[in-house]
């Protein structure tokens, strides 16, 4: 039913500092595709790009046959383009259903409360009531309130920024199969993830960004195997001494 | 029901203020509720009381035609406005507004067709408490219907956080452009009828002080909802025609009742329901 989300070496300048240099991916429907690197890589100006905050200094952005870089970050976002944040944003004063709500509000029609309820189920926290304060809800169901009100839109494609940034193992281990069966409904997943386990429980593929650059692709084990990755995350003999 | 007459004949005066203030209140809060420091009420306000006065006396337009002329012109300087504003957030953009209110404070203090600094004077006072109470009902219920929309949300949203609005694809832009549309349009709906139950109307009516008060309304009633707003600009049109002591310091009285809101009841007479609702459930 939807369609790929393309970049098409897309490149982002900050200033003097060029944050994203050429980088291509393709997020296809149903599938995870998981976007690592370290710290101050580009993953999250990569998502900011996407959604229109952060303009193109070069590159495409598609949607299927549809460009959509150059389009204001509200018109992306109806383009079928949904996002979580690395730093909750949620509307933290409103209650959980406006929450939901939210993200419904490019769809025709009022949000129900029992599509509401069904979103808040896929995000894993069904049980939350939808009268709460986005605010008063713990930190992982905060987290998890940002995946349904991503659901809400309906998107072709959920951006994901470190969904599992400060969960335990055990939440973690939940969140890897709310994230694989928001893939199974025929979505296009982008997870931006530190976490190596999450990463491999759930990626059909990952891109390996550093300095901006593209450095590596492949499954996770591939990646995981890839020497030129490694040194990126540890470091070469010379650096350490 | 002579009790009834008698108060009004001492009161109405008072009354028709309190209308309009509340007016202005609303005007303002609808602002506010999209999270928008716009202060140029009280420009709005002063534009459309020069349009209705100026149709009124030199055109002879009855009085609904000239309030609809007035509330017309005051929506679209809001709605234009909007344009030269639309990147300035908070404090900015309450200091550019403050400076679009002076602007035309000081255009209606030297141009001819105003009547400078004395004013317009001899405007027909046929606004009477029943016309300015009509156009406060249907305002609220006006406000009352919108709040019922899908774009109250998005007024909300926007209020909360405008890049978190704009990635659920909500046009802040927009959202902004038509809550100060609409709020020029209440507060031109306020002007219209001030002007035409004051008798004459001079510049300083519509200066910063009238703006400051209009925001201490809103601060007093809650900033978010027009209830409160209403309520806020009631009470403080009454409390100094009550305590009759109190009128001489109306400046002093207003800051400290400011003051002592802020710091002991940040939201404000709406925070009373608010709470009353959240025990209930």
């Amino acid at each position: 039913m939807s369609e790929p989300l393309v970049l098409d070496r897309v490149s982002v300048r900050y200033g003097g500092v060029t944050a994203l240099s050429e980088a291509s991916l393709t997020v296809v429907p149903g599938r995870v595709l998981g976007l690592i690197g370290p710290n101050g890589a580009g993953k999250t100006t990569l998502i900011n790009a996407t959604t229109g905050i952060a303009p193109l200094v070069g590159g495409a952005l598609r949607v299927g046959a549809r460009r959509i870089d150059g389009l204001a970050p509200h018109l992306i976002a109806r383009a079928g383009i949904a996002r979580t944040y690395q730093n909750i944003r949620l509307f933290s004063a409103l209650d959980v259903l406006a929450n939901v709500a939210a993200g419904a509000y490019t769809r025709p029609g009022r949000l129900r409360d029992a599509d509401a309820r069904g979103y808040l189920e896929r995000a894993g926290i069904g049980h939350v009531d939808l009268h709460a304060t986005a605010s008063a809800l713990p930190y992982g169901d905060q987290r998890r309130l940002e995946i349904a009100r991503a659901l809400a839109a309906q998107p072709a494609i959920v951006m994901l920024d470190e969904p599992a940034a400060g969960m335990n193992p055990t939440e973690t281990t939940h969140l890897a199969a709310t994230i694989t069966a928001i893939a199974a409904s025929g979505i296009g997943v982008l997870l931006i993830e530190h976490d190596m386990t999450l990463v491999r429980a759930v990626c059909n593929e990952v891109v390996v960004l550093n300095f901006g650059e593209v450095i590596g692709r492949g499954t996770p084990a591939e990646i995981a195997r890839d020497p030129v990755v490694i040194e990126a995350y540890l470091g070469t003999d010379e650096g350490a001494a | 029901m002579n009790v009834l007459a008698s108060f009004y004949a001492q009161h109405s005066k008072l009354i028709d203020q309190i209308g309009i203030n509340a007016l202005l209140a609303l005007s303002l809060s609808i602002c506010m509720q999209a999270g928008q420091l716009a202060l140029a009420q009280a420009a709005f306000m002063g534009i459309a009381a020069y349009v209705s006065a100026i149709l009124s006396l030199t055109y002879g337009w009855p009085l609904l035609a000239s309030i609809l002329a007035a509330v017309l012109v005051s929506t679209v300087v809001g709605g234009v406005l909007a344009l030269p504003v639309r990147r300035l957030r908070g404090i900015f953009l309450a200091i550019a507004t403050i400076g679009f209110g002076e602007i035309v404070r000081v255009f209606a203090n030297n141009l001819g067709i105003t009547g400078g600094a004395e004013g317009i004077s001899g405007i027909p006072p046929d606004a009477t408490t029943p016309v300015i109470y009509a156009a406060l009902v249907l305002t609220a219920l006006a406000l009352a219907l919108l709040s019922r929309t899908k774009f109250a949300l998005a007024i909300a949203l926007v209020r909360e956080d405008e890049n978190a609005a704009r990635g659920v694809g909500i046009d802040v832009g927009f959202v902004r452009f038509v809550t100060l549309a609409i709020g020029g349009a209440i507060a031109g709906l306020a002007g219209a009828l001030y002007a035409h139950s004051a008798f004459f109307i001079t510049p300083g009516d519509f200066g910063f002080g009238r703006m400051e008060q209009i925001l201490v309304w809103c601060v007093i009633g809650g900033v978010t909802s027009p209830l409160g707003a209403a309520l806020g600009a009631a009470l403080l049109t009454i409390l100094p025609e009550a305590i009759r002591f109190l009128a001489d310091y109306r400046d002093v009285t207003n800051g400290v009742i400011l003051l002592v809101v802020i710091l002991f009841a940040p939201q404000g007479l709406a925070g009373f329901w608010r709470r009353a609702r959240a025990v209930r459930m």
